[in-house]
């Protein structure tokens, strides 16, 4: 009612409001998205414990104390290669239907996926540094993710230079299916690679320890639910995102005569 | 079918006069290439490359570098006059545009290739005809690879302003693949192993470039719908 | 031959045609009058297939219009402002690959009746880049007209040429409507409309507001009902401050 206002010591503070929701995104996404939230957290707190207590140490020549890194190193990788798949179906997925929902999530698979490759990227080299004393070493699970990091940037770097362009989104799903059917070839080609020209430097994953099976296997549950928990998030922002664009579509529509 | 190979030739053969008439592309693209060879046997400072090792290495990179120039030129032509409207208009598969457009830019890198491999073999004291034949295959190879991933990427990215600089960027990546693989051939082959020790290096080659074909095929025509 | 009906089109905003119903038969010529931002070129785009609209249906001699069929493509010819030549070649050979395209019978004879229709059969050999804008514009007709299509459209097609120009399109394009072609054209050029065309259509925000036979406007009534419905703008009062000019739509 105009005249009528809460007074000042009454109303929430600021820090405290929730933002109006503006547009429901509703569906299964939001609560999938709250026990992730929700699982994450345990989870990771659960594989840090297996894998700095739980597993046995390694030995010398694999980088002992420091080999612990592999497993959350290990499962980054997987969960970098697993945002391309997601890439992949979400862009032919917009190709065929051409409903923008299906951009979003490729968007976000995308971002969560070059996180991921960022991780491993770093993850790797300190492991290398401690171990063998190099930053780098050209072996194949580096060498793979360094050329998937290097797509993905791509991708987003296409999306961010044709932002408004309305044929922005048909053109980066077709770069995002060149780029995921690339990355089988390209694992190929790597490791094929690597084969030829062996190192020194050998990253065995055959002959583990059974407990160094568990503590990876725990490791990849820590790493998966928070992929999904990053890429649920993401997606409804990018849903947001959308929602405001329509919004000021409408408005725009309104103010012509 | 015999139309759409009959537009194929009609892009191709469009293409190829309009390169004939000015050579502009062609010279440009060779003249870098060259410079480039000159370049790395200033950096190496080396009076002879090593085949085994080097050599695949320097010329697949003056090969990709050069590529990206031809590229950008079989864009450049449809966009002065709105030319690519014109193609829009006439009754014919896009997807034979595509088709057109990739033999166009193979015949053209291809073409570069053949003015480098002989003044690389002079200055940098490789000997390149005694492996003419296995050479030529894998040269036509990568080179086939590079050119439909790039006929399609040079679309894509001629969607933005930043055309030039974002091709480069999104296609390198993606051609990873092929480079090592065409690199450890071309040194194999160099180093007089033959081709057979290449053999599942030429595998993964063919079948990117039939993957890329059919992929760039099929999407094409998502490009083009404005 | 043409039916428009309810046709709606937006790029990324608000809609540039907002229902625009349309008829042309063989025979006539039609032309498409409106200030800019009226959705003159956005029709025409649509009509030769380059767009698709968001609602409406198109039909061409009763059928639906379907672009993607090449069949279709083939029934239209379409004349903007953009050339479609190529400037490396000559003209001879930019028909030569249009011949090819649309896959013609007896291209060479085809070519070289095109070239003579529209005067240019001297210059067959020049580049197109030595061509002058009068040229250019007469072999894009060529081109367009090349696959004998049944409608002629065209966006604006006398900007840019000077009197002789002007009379040699007029002349075309009454030859092509006599052997029962039918022409839509969008021009600003009020004075030219009369010879060319049978019917005038007025277009507002994207919406056909008015329209009728040519013979009702007779001598300058064209441009005083041109101006009756789209006035300009009022001038400003000496002194009084204004609002920022509005962007023009």
């Amino acid at each position: 009612m105009p005249g009528l206002r809460t007074p000042r010591w009454l109303r929430t503070p600021r820090w405290l409001r929730t933002p109006p929701v503006v547009v429901r995104a509703g569906g299964w996404l939001p609560w999938t998205g709250r026990i992730c939230d929700i699982a994450a957290i345990p989870l990771v707190i659960l594989g840090l414990y297996f894998a700095l207590a739980y597993a046995p140490a390694a030995a010398r020549e694999t980088g002992g104390p420091v080999q612990r890194i592999f497993y959350f190193h290990v499962p980054f990788a997987m969960a970098s290669f697993l945002g391309f798949a997601f890439v992949l179906v979400c862009s032919i997925g917009f190709l065929s239907t051409g409903r923008r929902s299906w951009d979003v999530v490729a968007e976000a698979a995308a971002e969560v996926g070059l996180l991921c490759c960022t991780i491993v990227l770093v993850t790797g080299p300190i492991w290398a540094r401690y171990a063998w004393g190099v930053w780098w070493t050209w072996d194949a699970r580096l060498t793979s993710t360094l050329v998937l990091w290097l797509i993905y940037a791509s991708y987003l770097l296409l999306r961010n230079y044709m932002a408004e362009d309305p044929r922005m989104r048909r053109y980066a799903s077709v770069l995002g299916i060149v780029g995921a059917l690339d990355v089988p070839i390209v694992y190929f080609s790597v490791h094929w690679f690597r084969t030829m020209h062996p190192q020194t430097f050998i990253t065995r994953e055959g002959g583990l320890d059974p407990d160094m099976h568990i503590a990876l296997r725990v490791g990849m549950a820590a790493v998966f639910t928070l992929f999904a928990a990053l890429l649920i998030k993401r997606i409804q922002l990018g849903r947001l995102q959308e929602n405001v664009e329509r919004l000021q579509a409408t408005l725009d529509r309104r103010e012509q005569p | 079918m015999r139309s759409y190979l009959r537009t194929v030739g009609a892009v191709l053969r469009k293409d190829l006069l309009l390169e004939w008439r000015s050579r502009e592309a062609i010279t440009s693209m060779a003249f870098f290439s060259l410079l480039v060879v000159v370049l790395f046997g200033f950096a190496f400072q080396a009076e002879r490359i090593d085949p085994r090792t080097q050599a695949g290495g320097l010329l697949w990179v003056a090969f990709s570098f050069s590529g990206v120039l031809g590229l950008h030129r079989s864009f450049a032509v449809e966009r002065e006059g709105s030319c690519l409207q014109g193609l829009l208009l006439a009754p014919v598969d896009r997807s034979a545009l595509f088709l057109g457009k990739v033999i166009g830019n193979f015949l053209l890198i291809l073409a570069v290739e053949a003015v480098t491999f002989p003044v690389f073999s002079i200055l940098l004291r490789v000997s390149i005809l005694p492996h003419f034949g296995p050479l030529a295959l894998i040269a036509a190879l990568g080179t086939l690879g590079f050119a439909e991933v790039g006929t399609l990427l040079a679309t894509v990215s001629s969607g933005s302003r930043l055309r030039e600089v974002l091709l480069p960027l999104i296609l390198y990546p993606i051609w990873v693949p092929v480079l090592i693989a065409s690199v450890e051939v071309t040194g194999m082959v160099l180093a007089g192993e033959g081709l057979a020790a290449g053999g599942r290096w030429i595998a993964l080659v063919l079948a990117y470039d039939l993957v890329f074909l059919g992929v760039g095929l099929m999407l094409f025509d998502h490009l083009l719908e404005e | 031959m043409l039916q428009v009906r309810g046709l709606v089109k937006a790029y990324a905003g608000p809609p540039v045609l907002r229902g625009c119903d349309l008829d042309c038969r063989a025979g006539e010529a039609v032309a498409l009058l409106g200030p800019n931002g009226a959705g003159k070129s956005t029709l025409l785009r649509l009509l030769a297939g380059l767009h698709k609209p968001q609602e409406g249906q198109i039909l061409l001699d009763g059928r639906l219009f379907r672009p993607d069929l090449a069949d279709h493509r083939r029934r239209i010819g379409f004349v903007s402002h953009d050339s479609l030549l190529y400037a490396g070649l000559s003209a001879r050979e930019n028909l030569q690959f249009v011949a090819s395209l649309f896959a013609l019978p007896r291209a060479t004879d085809r070519i070289d009746e095109a070239l003579r229709e529209v005067g240019l059969e001297w210059v067959g050999e020049r580049p197109v880049r030595a061509f002058s804008r009068g040229m250019v514009q007469r072999l894009t007709l060529a081109r367009a007209l090349l696959h004998r299509p049944g409608l002629l459209l065209l966006d604006e097609p006398m900007t840019g040429l000077d009197p002789a120009g002007i009379r040699s399109l007029e002349e075309l394009l009454i030859r092509f409507r006599q052997e029962g072609g039918a022409v839509l054209l969008s021009t600003h050029d009020l004075s030219h409309v009369d010879p060319i065309a049978t019917r005038v259509v007025f277009l507002r925000k994207g919406r056909v507001e008015d329209g009728g036979e040519i013979g009702l406007y007779g001598g300058r009534g064209l441009e005083e009902r041109y101006h009756e419905m789209f006035p300009a703008r009022p001038a400003r009062k000496k002194g009084a401050p204004t609002l920022p000019a509005e962007a023009s739509s």
